[in-house]
């Protein structure tokens, strides 16, 4: 794309991501190709904010690529990398260090999540370091739910732990921003806890007038 | 379909409900219009959302009418029609015909075969429109298949074959949107997929079905890490929703994301409390 992104959206640098959104809007229903039929010059306009609008949104987010973006999330964490992972087993309480977890540590040094987790399968007290090894291991598998659940074991078990206390908050992050987005446009999953019925009844009854429930489907 | 990616009509206001209606009926005319009065059966607030999240992020032009229909014979309803809609109806058909061979595989249903047999001119010719969305979806369903066969469960792996699924249904066009399209849809496909397992958990056990949550289903925090896994899977889809230019009926899309979604988790969230506080 040629020129300022922002400039071509009408809008400042400092502009926020609500009116870069409505900038583009502006813009769109004017090139719109329903209102411009067979125009190259409206296409090509259309193409040129379409392109300012993902640019401006990229340098917003802080200015990773949205494209890496997509796909990392889809494949899980090969994108984002390991900052998090230290080899550092030599601080680790040795009272509970089997040869087990020094394998397991070695196969995840050297990128062999599968054998890393192969290997944990043959433990069989998961404690804390059980728990944050098959969290790493899975992390490296692209497998996000399961690493969650696993560093938030770890976490659980022994709370004092740093290195826990770390991954865990690393791997939810997105569930807390996710959370407080909600929280800022109204929805708190408090309220919707507090009185599930009110709501389930409104929903149902919104939609079993036009539907006979699931059986249908 | 499915049904968990809805609105929480609670927390929306008497106009914004009339106007998440225009959709659900404009789905519904759409489905009546290209596939025949039974297809109308088939509607669902997931291809309803896709309608809605599709209309504010190309804004084709739209025509609002009102009218009279099998379910509403005296009041007559607004809806509306677009481009859009017509998409979210194909693939509403689409997701049917995958679904109700799914049932049929699993339990020889007779509904699912009558489905089936409704369907199958109407697949013949989503095929030669989508032929490559259908590549797409089949393979991930073979894949699906071949996992729920072993014995260790991969749920994640599931979750994202089953989002792959969805993620090619929400992907319109392929233009500069497509990405963040497939993104929204792999994310709430996995969510769906999870939701769905909880949902059929006791009768899978009744009918001695696969269930990919059999083996957490004992612990102790069952719900509550379920709770985390679906968290991150609506996070990921509300992130990819946020970077789209959504101005249109933006309130509706968010209501759904952060609230309409979590209303199924939470009723058998309650129903197993209260069941455990009568034990």
């Amino acid at each position: 794309m040629n020129g300022d992104p922002f400039q071509i959206l009408g809008v400042s640098s400092q502009a926020t991501e609500d009116e870069i959104k409505a900038a583009y809007r502006k813009l769109a229903k004017k090139y719109h190709p329903d209102l411009n039929p067979n125009s190259p010059t409206a296409e090509a306009k259309m193409k040129e904010i379409n392109e300012a609008y993902t640019e401006a949104m990229r340098i917003k987010k802080g200015g990773g690529s949205m494209d890496s973006w997509y796909r990392s999330q889809s494949s899980g964490y090969q994108d984002s990398g390991f900052n998090h992972w230290q080899y550092e087993y030599q601080t680790q309480d040795s009272s509970q260090f089997q040869p087990q977890f020094q394998a397991t540590y070695d196969y995840i040094s050297t990128s062999r999540y599968y054998d890393a987790l192969q290997m944990l399968h043959q433990i069989p007290e998961h404690n804390a370091l059980w728990n944050y090894l098959a969290a790493i291991a899975n992390m490296g598998l692209g497998n996000r739910l399961a690493a969650a659940n696993y560093a938030r074991n770890a976490y659980q078990m022994e709370p004092g732990n740093n290195q826990y206390r770390e991954l865990y908050e690393q791997l939810s992050a997105p569930a807390r921003t996710y959370q407080q987005q909600g929280t800022n446009y109204g929805y708190s999953m408090q309220r919707l806890c507090n009185n599930p019925f009110i709501s389930c009844i409104a929903i149902n009854l919104f939609c079993n007038c036009f539907r006979c429930g699931r059986c249908c489907c | 379909m499915f049904g968990y990616i809805t609105i929480n009509g609670a927390a929306l206001s008497e106009e914004e409900k009339a106007r998440y209606r225009t959709y659900y009926c404009g789905l519904c005319r759409a489905l009546h219009k290209t596939y025949g009065t039974l297809s109308r059966l088939t509607l669902s607030n997931d291809m309803t959302f896709l309608g809605l999240t599709l209309s504010s992020l190309y804004e084709p032009s739209a025509l609002e009418s009102a009218g009279i229909c099998p379910v509403h014979p005296v009041r007559k309803q607004g809806y509306l029609k677009s481009t859009a809609l017509d998409y979210a109806a194909d693939m509403n058909i689409l997701l049917t015909w995958y679904v109700s061979q799914d049932h049929l595989l699993d339990d020889h249903s007779t509904n699912a075969g009558l489905m089936i047999r409704r369907l199958k001119p109407h697949y013949e010719r989503l095929k030669q429109i989508y032929p490559d969305k259908c590549r797409q979806i089949e393979t991930c369903l073979d894949r699906i298949h071949v996992l729920e066969a072993q014995t260790d469960v991969q749920l994640d792996a599931l979750c994202q074959l089953s989002g792959r699924i969805v993620g090619e249904v929400f992907r319109w066009k392929d233009d500069i949107w497509g990405d963040a399209l497939r993104c929204i849809g792999e994310s709430l496909g996995g969510f769906i997929y999870l939701i769905d397992a909880m949902d059929d958990y006791d009768q899978d056990q009744r009918r001695r079905r696969f269930n990919p949550l059999k083996d957490f289903h004992a612990q102790p925090d069952y719900f509550e890490s379920l709770k985390q896994s679906l968290t991150l899977l609506a996070a990921q889809a509300a992130e990819a929703l946020e970077s789209l230019p959504l101005e249109q009926d933006v309130n509706l899309i968010r209501n759904v994301v952060y609230s309409g979604i979590w209303i199924r988790y939470e009723q058998l969230l309650s129903k197993s409390q209260k069941k455990e506080n009568k034990q």
